[in-house]
């Protein structure tokens, strides 16, 4: 709804509307009905002034329905934006494919980074796509790891001691066999490991994988397998200690404060590989040294390239929430603008409002200041007559 | 008093009559219904001075009104457009930006896919021709990345500049629309003004008038 539109609107509206008293349409007058002779001054006069009310009123019900339908209609659109930029900032948050990955996968995904386990790493995306992981806390994740990591019976135990925690079997068991607390001790999560403190190291932990993934895809057509397999582990350590550092993860196993410890050892055990790795390179036989050269050569290319690939998904994904946060913006803006411009119209309708209002009672002063000098007039000249 | 006692028909110069029809339906259907002259009309030529004033300042008023109202109209019908035109440059930016991060990623990632390609082309153990073959692969594949990665960027870039130019224009749009907003205020101002002006000369008039009465009344007990 525009202000033109209204404009344009406007001499339609009254006409069409048979709630306005006095103003029957647009072509027919808007004298009163005549119940009363016009020839009389003073007759004609009150007349007048029972029009000018009736007109008043008819103006004061049109100009408050209009007030109503723009407020109306502001407050939908205030409300349509509110919608808009939230829907903003969802998408604005999402980021791209490494956060993605990062906020779909949790402490089962961690250990399965941390352990180069695919299996345990698409359980976890599994799960968290399916909401089960939010019923599971930290015990479940590591009982679902071993069991993944041991296979065959392991998955039945495993899965038979998740259902007995969750269904209160043992609760009720310990219950029966009178032993007060052991249940409720069963059923508490010792680990303190949740998905929230584990997610701000989910992202190192994707981009060291990554990278190990593209030595590894590299490293499987190596004729010395030695130096890579030992930087390989390198940088894998060297991801764990991150993540330990950065989520703590460890002081609910291993007591408070002792995540620190976890990462001090893992980097150094990081630094060891790294540098039997070199070791291994330089104290290759000479023959090999031309190999040794190509092998540096090709383990930066291919980690070039696995980054490459990992940051153009990341981008392309990025890019793509990015233009949804910045469509639900410009509709918000669209909202915002059609609120004012409604609101606009409600300013107006109420200055108009305001001036009819002395327009009225500027025009009932004149009209009784008329009467007043008419009557004054007659009695003059009755005195004159008399 | 504003009421000119004719010799058949009272004329009733009211502010009603000069108000604007810009905000209330139903004066609007009243200026559109009436089909008898302004009351300033009858007025300017009576041959009463201060009448001629008073019926002069009211259409000079009304005219002033009028112009001004038509200036509002104007400018929300100019704020409007560039309000209409901003939300298109804004869509125009965000689809650039969205081709251009989509072209760069997806450059960034082939040309990180062609250049592993090149690096898992590692066998040295081969015959001198398959070395001298791998050797070959894995210098297409780097200049092939590079040539990915050069290519995507430099259309990338076009998407860029064109996404910069609709920002550019969308500020241009919101300087409009700040223009228009004010010239908006301004006549809606001058709308207050220009009644103002009429209010006075009817004021001016309804004291003339009745000064002009009494006048009148006390030549006639005089008489």
């Amino acid at each position: 709804m525009s202000v033109s539109s209204v404009q344009v609107r406007t001499p339609q509206l009254t006409p069409a509307n048979p709630a306005a008293p006095g103003v029957s349409g647009a072509g027919s007058s808007l004298l009163p009905e005549s119940s009363g002779s016009l020839d009389g001054g003073d007759d004609a006069m009150s007349m007048l002034a029972l029009t000018m009310s009736k007109l008043s009123n008819s103006e004061a019900n049109a100009s408050e329905k209009d007030v109503k339908l723009h407020l109306d209609k502001a407050k939908l659109k205030h409300k349509e934006r509110e919608e808009e930029i939230s829907k903003a900032s969802d998408d604005a948050k999402k980021g791209g494919f490494m956060d993605d990955l990062t906020n779909n996968s949790g402490v089962l995904g961690a250990v399965g980074l941390i352990t180069f386990c695919p299996e345990l790493v698409a359980a976890d995306l599994i799960l968290h796509a399916s909401g089960i992981s939010d019923k599971l806390d930290g015990e479940d994740n590591l009982v679902i790891a071993a069991a993944m990591t041991g296979g065959g019976a392991a998955l039945v135990a495993g899965g038979g001691a998740i259902a007995a925690r969750k269904s209160g079997v043992v609760d009720g068991a310990a219950d029966t066999m009178g032993l007060d607390g052991v249940g409720d001790f069963i059923r508490e999560d010792h680990t303190g490991l949740t998905d929230e403190k584990v997610r701000p190291a989910m992202q190192y932990l994707w981009a060291a994988d990554l990278a190990v993934v593209s030595l590894a895809v590299t490293g499987a057509t190596f004729g010395s397998g030695a130096p890579l397999t030992l930087a390989i582990i390198a940088v894998a350590l060297s991801g764990a200690a991150m993540a330990v550092q950065k989520t703590k993860c460890m002081d609910g196993v291993t007591g408070e404060g002792s995540s620190e410890y976890w990462a001090i050892g893992l980097q150094a055990g990081s630094l060891a590989f790294s540098l039997g790795s070199a070791g291994a390179g330089i104290l290759a036989p000479a023959t090999s040294v031309a190999a040794g050269t190509t092998t540096a050569k090709t383990v930066a290319t291919s980690l070039e390239a696995g980054t490459d690939v990992a940051k153009g998904s990341d981008q392309i994904q990025r890019s793509v929430n990015q233009h949804d946060a910045d469509l639900h913006t410009i509709s918000a803006k669209k909202a915002e603008m059609e609120a004012a411009r409604h609101q606009r119209i409600v300013d107006m309708v109420i200055d108009g409002i305001k001036e009819s209002k002395k327009s009225n009672e500027a025009a009932m002063q004149s009209l009784q200041g008329a009467i007043e000098t008419k009557d004054q007039t007659a009695m003059t000249v009755g005195a004159m007559r008399g | 008093m504003t009421t000119i006692q004719g010799p058949t028909t009272p004329v009733t110069l009211t502010a009603t009559a000069f108000s604007s029809s810009d905000s209330s339906p139903a004066r609007g259907a009243l200026e559109q219904a009436s089909l008898l002259q302004p009351p300033e009309n009858q007025l300017l030529f009576t041959g009463d001075l201060s009448e001629m004033i008073a019926a002069l300042g009211v259409m000079a008023g009304k005219a002033e009104k009028k112009a001004i109202h038509a200036d509002r109209l104007t400018a929300a019908k100019t704020q409007e457009a560039a309000e209409a035109s901003k939300l298109s440059h804004m869509k125009d930016a965000a689809e650039a930006r969205l081709q251009a991060g989509v072209w760069s990623g997806a450059g960034q990632a082939a040309a990180g896919v062609v250049e592993g390609v090149g690096a898992g082309c590692t066998n040295t153990s081969g015959s001198e021709i398959a070395k001298a073959q791998n050797q070959r692969v894995q210098g297409f594949s780097s200049l092939g990345a590079d040539g990915l990665k050069g290519g995507t960027t430099i259309v990338s870039a076009f998407d860029k500049h064109d996404g910069d130019m609709a920002d550019i224009g969308a500020a241009a749009d919101d300087m409009k629309i700040t223009q228009a907003k004010r010239a908006y205020d301004e006549a809606t101002d001058g709308c207050k003004e220009a009644y103002k002006v009429v209010t006075d000369a009817i004021v001016f008039y309804r004291e003339y008038s009745s000064t002009k009465a009494q006048t009148e009344q006390a030549a006639i007990h005089k008489a």
